[in-house]
């Protein structure tokens, strides 16, 4: 059978003539450009501020001390062991979390009678700051990892769960009827049409998550742990050795850099439409 | 009987949405759609054309009479049914290739030969090439062509087209329009179309059905006696038209 279309069909190809001018440099790296010098700036003002006595050593540091002291503390096995510890304790909790706030989340969103029973509840129980828990955490489950992924988990829940909700609770309609026109049981309904819909929204919960979960593993550790980054800036900046604790600061915020961007890979890998 | 679809005094209440007041769409429509035949609704916007259409695939319950499709009560959607939507309504998620086997996939049923026809269907079309494209990478006319494949992939008796080409620009509806007719002679399915374009109704069809203005009822079905094969001159003819304008008449303008 051939094809009954009159015409060749006709496509966009990105055509490269030769000749034209090809898109200037400041132009195609602006925002990388920009942001660069924007870093550069800060850490410049930062330097020159402590430098001049403007804000005291003391208390801030300051970046040439940042770095120097980073790379004598970054390859010691003393500081490993709470970077390491601060890694698990993010991951377990942040692998927990996305788990329960999908399987949890999307069935919530799905079924109208569970969404309208629960979604009081849950709009409750993320009202209330999780911190508020702490001591109660501790009566359970004492001082450990296992209380500290507790509170990562309840910190990050939340985000990932209410977009799953929306996510399989916003399915468009004309979805729904596809699925529906081809008769797809229940369960294809929700595997092919409500799962992949709610993924962007889950994907944009994540990244939500992530930050909130860094808060609190850290302050998790802050109050229950003797590991961990969180622990290690307490003590450090308690005896104001102000340099170390400013590097596990930077290194905290690379792990939120490092997952955000992983995020950011899977959204470009995988949903690309 | 022998009619491949017939309604018989279809009453339709449509619920939009969860919550929401319900409408009387339609109210005692008779008609029938002999097999092999290409017959177009048209009727005011929002008179409730869609919804007879809908209630046809089996996707809302009709409220009295009943439709018989094949001489089976319709109940639900089925595999001697499937729907052409207005929207293209391609599952954004899906590559081309994915949206057009999607009722196949649903059904476990593709294996080799069922491949190779929807190879065959793609070229039918006029999307070889397109295949691993996303739906968000395609034109409105492309998005129209991969809708229609998923529809006939399935190999439906009954394809139902709900005003397919609404969205599409004027110049490539005509282009869709010549191509449908080619693809309604090439595969000789039953086809019942809606649409507001009262020429691509007359167009298209051996019988147009005129539907009243909400609650609809079937105000007048009009017999096109257009020889067959219709080219573009056919649309711009004189006796085409004459059909129209005779239609257009019939039409009652929303108050």
């Amino acid at each position: 059978m051939s094809s009954i279309s009159s015409e060749p069909v006709v496509t966009n190809p990105v055509v490269t003539v030769p000749g034209l001018p090809p898109i200037p440099w400041s132009e195609r790296y602006f925002r990388f450009l920009w942001g660069s010098v924007g870093i550069v700036g800060f850490l410049v003002i930062w330097q020159v501020s402590v430098v001049s006595g403007l804000v005291d050593r003391l208390f801030v540091s300051s970046p040439i001390d940042v770095i120097i002291t980073a790379f004598r503390l970054l390859p010691s096995r003393d500081f490993m062991v709470h970077l390491i510890s601060t890694a698990q304790c993010l991951f377990w909790g942040l692998l927990i979390a996305v788990f329960i706030g999908i399987v949890v989340g999307l069935p919530l969103g799905w079924f109208p009678t569970l969404n309208a029973m629960f979604e009081p509840v849950i709009a409750g129980i993320y009202g209330v700051p999780y911190i508020a828990f702490l001591p109660v955490i501790i009566m359970w489950t004492g001082i450990g990892m296992t209380s500290r992924i507790i509170i990562v988990v309840w910190s990050a829940v939340f985000p990932v769960m209410i977009n799953a909700i929306q996510g399989a609770r916003e399915v468009d309609t004309d979805y729904l009827r596809v699925g529906r026109s081809f008769s797809a049981t229940n369960l294809q309904m929700f595997f092919t049409i409500a799962l992949p819909s709610s993924v962007p929204y889950i994907l944009a919960g994540l990244r939500t998550s992530i930050g909130r979960a860094i808060v609190g593993t850290v302050v998790a550790e802050f109050f229950m742990s003797s590991r961990g980054l969180g622990y290690f800036i307490n003590l450090k900046a308690n005896s104001l050795e102000m340099a170390p604790a400013f590097v596990a600061v930077v290194v905290l915020a690379l792990f939120g850099i490092a997952l955000v961007s992983l995020v950011t890979y899977i959204e470009n890998r995988f949903c690309t439409w | 009987m022998d009619k491949k679809i017939s309604a018989r005094n279809v009453s339709v209440i449509y619920r939009g949405k969860f919550n929401q007041e319900p409408v009387l769409a339609c109210e005692g429509v008779d008609l029938e759609v002999e097999e092999r035949e290409f017959v177009s609704i048209v009727g005011p916007s929002g008179c409730g054309k869609t919804t007879f259409l809908y209630a046809v695939d089996g996707l809302l319950p009709i409220n009295t009479g009943e439709i018989r499709v094949n001489d089976r009560p319709v109940t639900a959607p089925g595999a001697d049914r499937a729907l052409v939507f207005q929207n293209a309504a391609l599952l954004p998620w899906r590559t081309v290739w994915g949206n057009i086997t999607y009722g196949l996939k649903l059904k476990g049923d593709l294996n080799q030969e069922k491949v190779s026809k929807v190879e065959n269907l793609v070229d039918l079309v006029g999307l070889k090439g397109f295949e691993n494209r996303y739906p968000s990478q395609l034109s409105g006319g492309m998005q129209q062509r991969a809708n229609l494949a998923r529809g006939l992939a399935v190999n439906p008796d009954i394809l139902l087209l709900d005003e397919p080409f609404a969205s599409v620009d004027a110049q490539t509806r005509e282009k869709l329009q010549l191509e449908l007719t080619q693809i309604w002679a090439r595969t000789q399915k039953t086809m019942l179309l809606v649409t507001h374009d009262i020429s691509e109704a007359v167009f298209l069809s051996d019988r147009v059905i005129v539907f009243s203005a909400r609650p609809a009822r079937v105000r007048e079905v009009i017999d096109v006696a257009i020889p067959r094969p219709r080219s573009l001159e056919t649309k711009h003819s004189e006796l085409l038209q004459e059909y129209v304008q005779r239609i257009w008449n019939l039409i009652e303008l929303p108050s």
